[in-house]
């Protein structure tokens, strides 16, 4: 049991390491490339959200 | 040392005295005990012949102590009251004072007589009473009554054949030891320590190279001499037949008594209540380096609180160490070795013992069962003695008080695997659900390995906050004008330039109150196209009600994001809002390389996990070590065993 503690926990640090060097997060953020048609067109940026996600409406507050 | 002879004044055989100072020599020619007087020399009587003890020692051997050196002179054997015999030797040193080398059980104590002011009364005495003002502190660890029996060479006193006396053994701390002799009015106090024979340069016989090659494990080859049982006619084979009191036949349970190498059957023991030994008498094993014989066995029993709990004890003999014991408690085996009355400081429930404390876990009295073999006392089925046995895994120690004597001894914790290798025999298992008194916990092994991985977490963290620098690449207010909702508006940020590789903050903040924004974000990587999006509410409310102020949300959000490559970035915001007829303020910071506690927190608790847990298991175990470690139980003390020795008893 002490071995496979050893292990678990030497790899929980080692991944802890990674983190720390990495800059790796558990975020819900996607990230997509701009087609080339979008992104040789001037002001293509203003458009691409809609294209990605949509407008689905923010419903938060009160 | 040579010195003036004269005629014995018994037979007229030459008898002469090495030692300027001694009182007494015995005539090798007619063991008349000839002592010199300012009236010539004076037969005291006669001497018996001294009992052939397998003492290593001889007369006129030569020692040192300290930077004295000495020479065995002269020797008494004494008949301890409780059965047993052991031997003084008395040692001439140069500068003329003299030395008593006291010899039991395989055990020495050197003593020097010493100036006492005033010493209790005999009557006053009893086993581990404290004595504050004798030798700096000494403790009583027995009292008993003695009988000089034989001698042999000179003698440092008048000595007087036959004379009975009484005796106090004290013991100090670090191996002082002491007695306290009242043959004398007052009595004489003798005050000296335990040595071993190595540390005051005696020499035991010079063996040949392949015997001293041999010794080096097996000390003085364990030899037996046979008796026949007067009971059965069956071979008892005694390993130290000197120091035998009591034998038990192992073939037919005649308890004998031992006298000078005769045997008289005392009881005949129920042989049947009790199965055979798992490891033999006669069987011989290791310990501390030396062969050690199995001489002995014993059943014991305590009772509490309406159960009887028992126990097996094995008696190991080596001529060079003396006894040890062997203990077999429901399956957990201990090696058990005597230490100083006074090297023992009991507080209550705890008991320290060089420089580590014990805490108690048993106490009560404990009873002798059965026996088998031999013993060095007057054993015998119903011997009862105090015991309070101190726990300090794998150690144990037991303090056994009788009428007369306290002992103390110390127990280490052996695996039953290593008992069966060093017997080859194959033992049971230890029952289910006990914990030895001395048996260490498992899984102290998670506790270290927890504390390894904590200082390698440490050492990560340290790494970790060297790369946070949580430097801000840009920070930057924008302003939504006033619009609706369906036309969902975007602002740009400035390009800002990313190292890659670290995290990324994004902090938000608009001056909303009773209201919310929501934003949008898209970060871009002006080089590759990359858009990395991901979005932030924010929202505040306030009021009062019922007259108390309220408040939820925050005017500020934030977010972390994994690291994006290196590159040059532009930040895309769009936003919602509930209010749309008025312009919107963000403000976005942007920070890379921030430092994250929650990391450390979660791994931290990742690595606690098991401790935790086996910290709760160890509690457990340590109370059943306190409420279960002897687990066998009876409705009365006379409980008879189970003839087929399943170790049950019930």
């Amino acid at each position: 049991m002490a071995k496979l503690y050893f292990l678990l926990g030497m790899a929980g640090v080692g991944g802890y390491g990674y983190v720390s060097h990495s800059g790796w997060e558990y975020s819900s953020q996607k990230t997509r490339f701009v087609p080339m048609s979008v992104k040789g067109t001037p002001g293509g940026y203003r458009s691409f959200h809609y294209w990605h996600a949509g407008y689905g409406g923010y419903r938060g507050g009160k | 040392m040579s010195g003036p002879s004269a005629n014995c004044p018994s037979c007229g055989g030459q008898v002469v005295f090495r030692v300027d100072s001694s009182f007494v020599t015995v005539c090798e020619f007619c063991s008349a005990a000839v002592a010199r007087t300012d009236r010539g020399l004076e037969d005291r009587g006669k001497v018996v012949d001294l009992i052939d003890s397998a003492s290593p020692l001889d007369l006129y051997l030569e020692g040192r102590y300290g930077n004295s050196r000495f020479e065995l002179v002269g020797r008494t054997q004494i008949q301890h009251g409780a059965g047993g015999v052991w031997d003084e030797w008395y040692c001439a040193f140069d500068s003329g004072h003299w030395g008593w080398l006291s010899e039991a059980q395989g055990r020495f104590y050197m003593s020097f007589a010493s100036e006492l002011a005033s010493a209790p009364a005999f009557g006053q005495l009893g086993p581990g009473m404290p004595l504050p003002d004798v030798g700096g502190g000494m403790v009583v660890a027995e009292v008993g009554h003695a009988q000089i029996l034989g001698a042999k060479g000179e003698i440092p006193y008048l000595l007087e054949p036959g004379k009975s006396y009484s005796f106090a053994d004290l013991s100090g701390q670090d191996g002082a030891f002491g007695t306290l002799d009242y043959g004398d009015s007052p009595p004489t106090f003798y005050l000296g320590k335990e040595v071993t024979l190595d540390e005051i340069g005696i020499a035991i016989s010079a063996p040949s190279r392949d015997e001293s090659a041999e010794r080096a494990v097996a000390g003085p080859a364990l030899t037996a001499t046979a008796l026949e049982c007067p009971n059965c006619r069956g071979s008892l084979d005694l390993v130290a037949p000197e120091q035998c009191e009591r034998v038990a036949c192992p073939f037919c349970g005649a308890l004998c008594d031992v006298n000078q190498g005769k045997l008289s059957v005392l009881q005949i023991l129920d042989k049947e209540r009790f199965p055979d030994p798992p490891i033999p008498l006669g069987s011989k094993g290791i310990f501390e380096g030396h062969e050690m014989m199995v001489c002995g066995y014993m059943v014991r029993s305590t009772y509490d609180d309406g159960d009887a709990y028992y126990w097996d004890e094995y008696l190991l003999y080596n001529s060079h160490l003396g006894f040890r014991w062997l203990v077999d408690s429901e399956g957990h085996w201990c090696f058990v070795e005597p230490i100083g009355v006074a090297d023992v400081n009991v507080l209550t429930t705890i008991a320290k013992h060089g420089g580590h404390t014990y805490s108690l876990i048993e106490s009560g009295n404990s009873q002798v069962e059965f026996v088998l073999g031999q013993f060095y006392w007057n054993v015998e089925p119903g011997e009862r003695v105090e015991m309070r046995e101190f726990s300090r895994p794998p150690h144990t120690l037991s303090e056994e008080k009788s009428a007369t004597e306290v002992t103390w001894s110390k127990s280490t914790y052996l695996p039953k695997d290593e008992v069966e290798k060093l017997f080859g025999v194959t033992l049971r298992e230890p029952n289910h659900g006990t914990v030895g008194l001395g048996q260490p916990y498992p899984h102290n092994g998670i506790f270290k390995i927890f504390g390894i991985l904590l200082i390698s977490a440490v050492a990560v963290f340290a790494y970790g906050k060297t790369r946070a620098t949580s430097k801000v690449v840009m920070s930057q207010t924008m302003t939504f004008p006033e619009g609706t909702v369906a036309a969902t508006q975007v602002v740009f940020s400035e390009p800002f330039a990313l190292k890659g590789g670290r995290n990324i903050e994004v902090e938000a903040y608009s001056p909303v109150n009773n209201s919310w924004v929501y934003l949008q974000f898209d970060l871009i990587n002006e080089k590759t196209g990359a858009v990395t999006f991901f979005d932030m509410p924010i929202k505040r409310y306030s009021g009062i009600d019922g007259g108390e102020e309220w408040s939820e949300g925050s005017t500020t959000s934030t977010k972390v994001l994994k690291a994006v490559g290196a590159g040059t970035y532009t930040l895309r915001i769009s936003n919602e809002r509930k209010v749309t007829h008025l312009p919107a303020k963000v403000r976005v910071t942007i920070k890379e390389g921030v430092f994250r506690i929650l990391h450390l927190l979660v791994l931290l608790g990742f690595l606690a996990l098991m401790p935790l847990f086996t910290y709760l298991h160890r509690i457990g175990f340590e109370n059943t070590r306190r409420g279960g470690s002897s687990s066998s139980s009876d409705d009365s003390w006379d409980h008879d065993y189970d003839h087929d020795y399943d170790y049950d008893y019930d």
